[in-house]
């Protein structure tokens, strides 16, 4: 009989801890004060649990920080800072709000229309899409649901979308082939003909001023659009977080799917919080972009790669300048500075560069690099973009394994290391 | 005898430019990356619809416009081509020399790469481009016609209107240069400014349109009424013109002022054209025979509003170009076509004598 | 007169040594290198720290021996152009000869199958850009050659290579419609021209081309004053007016061909130094005005040079920013301050003329 109730009660909590929320202390399901009044009597929670502040310990200050913070872990969107969501889905529907501040009301099969005003009101799943944002395809690999890319008919910059996402998705590199998918071209002169052709449900577009003519133009043709701002985020959770963007409009089972997803990748973050809690020397890291052209490109202190790489306790060289946009510098200023830093990760734009020869091709000067001298350059993957939107925990992992191989060790999953 | 058979001879011209223009505006509507049947076109002529919903939204919303707006720009930017030739006595003037493109990339480039124009209260959608475009070149136009009025000799205004496209065009490199477009999705800022610069139709939507129109019309007819008998006195030198009674200020003061007006309002909607303000208009005094400007006019007119028609369609995929490729600028086919073209014209001119 | 020409050109040879050593002490942004080790570095040939010193060899130097280079040739052959076609807007631009080497370094730029091809002779990406420009000079050359020699007046000339140089630009605007996003970057960064991608080892071949340059532009002069007086009258003073033509055309091709690879357009310089240089020494007599000409040009470019750099100095100082500025591209630097120059000397010599 005991027997029988420590298998039962194994049982009951083992499914449970699956599914954990950040912030659920006490597995009910929801984030509330009961959790910080639980956490505050019982110390005893498993760490990954428990440290909600990263400090390496379950103690006082992680019932402060969530008492500060438990309304924003329970909001549907953390944190992304460019949409937002409002589930309902017990109702039958979601409310989803874009970059614009445009709401869209999306109904799951045979549920009730809310009649929210000045939205416009979709069905889930989606069947006919236009999209010109590639995270879409972020949300198609997590949830597994070949609804997601049987639904795309068209993109933007086809041609180097599917090429590039062919190993995850080979069957939008087949149809891109034989012409099922087709391509609406660039942002700057998109081919509408085929935009109408497709008539699409929902076309997905960026939120920056060169699409604003499109939204004119589609605005005349009578086509919904949704426009998306994970270029606008200055986190790599933030930009994640669009994947649950997009699986709202595909129904409740995506949407589950996606924020398990994020959990896990926030917990892997915490994680890696945990580990540096403790470490002391802030290594100086360079990221930067070299044009063969112009010469250094750098990014400014709150752009998400540096942010990243000061929480990780790496000190950015460059964190005198501030902003997220970045700008081309004098070769001077930027030698200065990065010739005696510790790590360097060279972002290559979509380039290979593996190699110490492809390398000093594009600058000699790299070979008087501190960095390179000791074997601590990196370069980024040529498929760094996709990597970001597939894999962020990965690349933040690699970040921190580049930076502090003492603690996660040397080998980075996605980041390539040049041998001096 | 002779002015009959030139009459003549002008009026058969617009009569099979406008029969051309016609041909063409069909297949116009026709040809693109979807094909639509002529039997589809012919029956949307006639009934109003093709009977699928799909094709009459692309006829009615994309192509009808792209073909009126085509046509407008053609005709305003060869007038203000001739216009421009007719105040310098040159015929190798176009109507960028006043620096009205210039000026409208540094609007279009402040707009795109900085927010320096927010401040200024412009909106944040496409109006905010079209208006940054307008207002680069008007002011632009302001210091050019300016310095005009200073100078006495026209080789003098030629050089510093030069001169003023190259400053602006200094800053406008100097923002682009310093612009934050790296990163994956930013670089597309610095393809939309080359992109505008090539010129484009495909973008207009019909409130563009009617605003193009609406400025546009007017002005094109008028100034082939009212002007081309004082173009015709002018032609044959100021102390001419002014022996038969042309005031010679005015007279320049309105080309240039018109030619500006026209040339800003095309470049605003639709980025610069090249080669049809330079072409057009020889290529009509050629056809013509003549340079009386009441013939020419029209028939320059007419001739720029072909040709924008005519690139219109080489620029989309599916038509000439593979259609993998991307939708092109105007200037592509203009330029690609164009160039050899004036050559060749330019060759047998010189084998003429003339 | 002739004194006035000879002292203004000594005054300019001055300049030209001088500003250029200015140059090195204040034109570079790194904080950490001071006047003191500068004049190390000239006196010494080390500042004593071999990091400082790679900064001051590879980073500081090698742009302002190019806005040397530059200026010397750049502004001769913009001369030589003006005297041929007999038109102060003759330049190497204006002649059609950047549109070839830029059409041939775009086709290498987004067409991969044609940088392949370069792969065998140029390994590495600059290379493979310099050869391309250099075939693309040449290849202007030749279609500007085969031009002149048809047509016979020199106006006709610049007309169709005008025509030539749209069609190249319709070529390359096909191009960048259907290039990906990272090469229209390239590219475009490759046409604006700025000093700051010269290195040390392309010193040498550039030193060597202007070398050749300016032997040819000093043989020329004879030519080129013959033919001030038009191509009639020097006709009749026994000059052969066909080789002539070519002799300059290739002249300034072959410099033109040889630079832009490395520094991108920079053509404004062939306009203005001519121009400004004509109203110092009052003549037109080329052996006066082509010294003139080319240390005025060298003059102007370093100091454009010097004002890319420094330019933030005054506005940073008005608003107390620290943060590090970027660099102004020195093409577009000399658009902006010739072109101001350029239109207040007209509106002098027109307030002039009415006087008169």
């Amino acid at each position: 009989m005991k027997k029988m109730l420590f298998i039962f009660l194994i049982l009951c909590i083992l499914p449970i801890s699956l599914g954990f929320k950040i912030g659920d202390i006490n597995h009910d399901d929801s984030i509330d004060i009961s959790d910080v009044v639980y956490l505050f009597k019982h110390r005893d929670v498993p760490l990954e649990e428990g440290d909600i502040n990263c400090d390496n310990s379950v103690d006082i200050a992680d019932v402060v920080y969530l008492f500060r913070n438990y309304d924003k872990f329970r909001e549907p969107v953390v944190f992304a800072k460019n949409f937002q969501l409002e589930p309902h889905w017990d109702e039958g529907y979601c409310i989803v709000t874009d970059a614009d501040g445009k709401k869209f009301v999306i109904l799951k099969e045979g549920a009730k229309n809310p009649n929210i005003p000045n939205a416009i009101v979709m069905k889930a799943p989606l069947k006919r899409v236009v999209t010109g944002d590639q995270i879409l395809l972020g949300t198609a690999y997590v949830t597994k649901d070949n609804n997601v890319v049987d639904s795309i008919k068209a993109m933007f910059h086809l041609s180097s979308v599917a090429p590039k996402y062919k190993e995850e998705f080979p069957i939008l590199y087949e149809r891109y082939k034989n012409g099922e998918v087709l391509d609406v071209g660039k942002w700057a002169n998109p081919n509408y003909d085929v935009i109408v052709n497709v008539s699409p449900q929902i076309v997905f577009i960026y939120k920056f001023r060169y699409t604003e003519q499109t939204k004119e133009k589609l605005d005349e043709l009578g086509i919904t659009y949704a426009r998306t701002g994970a270029y606008w985020e200055d986190t790599f959770m933030g930009k994640t977080e669009w994947t649950k963007f997009f699986a709202a409009f595909y129904g409740d089972n995506d949407y589950k799917k996606v924020e398990d997803y994020l959990q896990n990748t926030w917990k892997e973050r915490n994680d890696i919080l945990r580990k540096v809690y403790k470490i002391n020397n802030y290594p100086k890291v360079a990221i930067f972009y070299w044009s063969s052209t112009k010469g250094p490109y750098v990014w400014g202190a709150q752009n998400y790669r540096p942010k990243w790489v000061n929480m990780i306790k790496g000190e950015y060289i460059f964190n005198d300048m501030p902003g997220t946009g970045g700008n081309y510098i004098d070769k001077e200023t930027f030698y200065e500075r990065a010739m005696n830093a510790d790590v360097v990760i060279l972002h290559t734009m979509g380039r290979n560069i593996s190699t110490k020869e492809q390398l000093l091709k594009l600058n000699p000067d790299f070979a008087n690099f501190k960095a390179f001298k000791t074997g601590r350059f990196y370069c980024m993957p040529p498929d760094n973009s996709k990597r970001e939107v597939l894999d962020p925990a990965g690349i933040m992992l690699d970040y921190a394994k580049a930076i502090h191989p003492e603690v996660f060790g040397g080998d980075t999953k996605y980041l390539i290391k040049i041998e001096p | 005898m002779v002015s009959y058979l030139r009459k003549y001879r002008a009026i058969t011209l617009c009569v099979i430019l406008t029969a051309l223009i016609i041909i063409s505006s069909i297949y116009s509507l026709s040809a693109g990356s979807i094909k639509i049947s002529f039997e589809d076109v012919k029956k949307y002529i006639w009934e109003g619809t093709t009977g699928n919903v799909i094709k009459d939204k692309i006829i009615s919303k994309l192509r009808v416009l792209r073909t009126i707006g085509a046509i407008i720009a053609g005709m305003a930017i060869a007038l203000a081509g001739i216009l421009m030739q007719g105040y310098f006595r040159n015929p190798l003037a176009d109507p960028y020399l006043t620096g009205v493109a210039s000026g409208a990339s540094l609007g279009v480039v402040l707009y795109i790469f900085t927010s320096i124009l927010f401040g200024f209260g412009i909106p944040h959608n496409i109006w905010g481009r079209i208006i940054a475009a307008y207002i680069g070149s008007l002011i632009t136009m302001f210091i050019v016609i300016n310095i005009a009025r200073a100078v006495k000799q026209i080789s003098t205004l030629l050089i510093c209107g030069i001169m003023v496209g190259s400053i602006v065009y200094g800053f406008t490199n100097v923002i682009v240069y310093m612009g934050d477009y790296i990163g994956e999705e930013d670089m597309s800022k610095l393809s939309e400014y080359l992109m505008w610069g090539m010129g484009s139709v495909s973008n207009l939507t019909s409130l563009q349109i009617k605003i193009m129109a609406i400025i546009l019309i007017p002005i094109s007819i008028l100034s082939i009424i009212f002007l081309s008998k004082d173009l015709d006195a002018n032609l044959l030198g100021e102390k001419y013109a002014i022996s038969v009674g042309v005031d010679i200020k005015k007279l320049k003061t309105k080309l240039i002022l018109l030619s500006c007006i026209l040339t800003a309002t095309v470049v605003a909607f639709t980025g610069p054209i090249a080669f049809i303000g330079i072409m057009c208009p020889i290529l009509a005094r050629m056809l013509c025979g003549t340079s009386k400007h009441l013939y020419v006019m029209p028939v320059t007119a007419l001739l720029g509003s072909l040709f924008l028609l005519v690139a219109d369609i080489l620029v989309r995929p599916g038509v000439v170009i593979p259609s993998s490729s991307n939708v092109l600028g105007l200037s592509c086919p203009l330029s690609i076509i164009g160039a050899p073209i004036a050559i060749l014209i330019y060759l047998k001119i010189r084998k003429l004598g003339i | 007169m002739k004194k006035r020409a000879v002292a203004v050109i000594l005054i300019l040879l001055i300049l030209s040594i001088v500003l250029p050593i200015v140059g090195l002490y204040i034109g570079g942004n790194a904080k950490s290198i001071d006047y003191d080790d500068v004049t190390n570095f000239i006196l010494k040939g080390t500042t004593g720290d071999k990091f400082k010193d790679y900064i001051l060899k590879e980073s500081r130097l090698p742009p302002i021996l190019g806005a040397i280079i530059v200026g010397l040739s750049l502004s001769g052959a913009g001369l030589m152009l003006q005297t041929l076609f007999r038109n102060l807007l003759a330049s190497p631009y204006t002649t059609g000869i950047t549109s070839g080497v830029l059409l041939t370094a775009a086709l290498v730029i987004f067409i991969d199958s044609i940088s392949g091809l370069l792969d065998a002779i140029a390994p590495d990406y600059t290379s493979k850009l310099l050869i391309a420009g250099w075939i693309g000079g040449v290849f202007a050359i030749v279609m500007l050659l085969i031009i002149a020699y048809r047509i016979q007046e020199a106006n006709g000339v610049i007309i169709v290579a005008l025509l030539f140089s749209y069609f190249f630009g319709g070529v390359r605007d096909y191009l960048i419609a259907n290039a990906e996003l990272i090469q229209i970057q390239e590219y475009w960064e490759f046409i604006i021209g700025s000093l700051t991608r010269i290195r040390m080892k392309d010193i040498l071949p550039m030193t060597v081309c202007s070398i050749i340059f300016v032997i040819g532009a000093l043989f020329l002069i004879k030519s080129l004053n013959a033919l001030l007086f038009g191509e009639k009258y020097a006709k009749s003073f026994g000059l052969n007016i066909k080789k002539t033509r070519i002799l300059i055309l290739f002249f300034a091709s072959f410099i033109t061909g040889a630079i832009i690879p490395f520094t991108g357009l920079i053509a404004f310089i062939g306009l203005l130094a001519p121009y400004l240089a004509r109203p110092l020494i009052k003549t037109s007599d080329h052996r006066y005005l082509m010294p003139t000409s080319m240390l005025l040009g060298v003059v102007l470019m370093v100091l454009c040079h010097i004002v890319s750099l420094k330019y933030y100095v005054p506005l940073h100082y008005i608003y107390g920013i620290e943060r590090p500025a970027s660099p102004l591209p020195i093409g577009s630097v000399l658009d902006i301050l010739g072109g101001l120059l350029v239109i207040y000397l007209v509106y002098k010599g027109e307030k002039k003329i009415r006087l008169d």
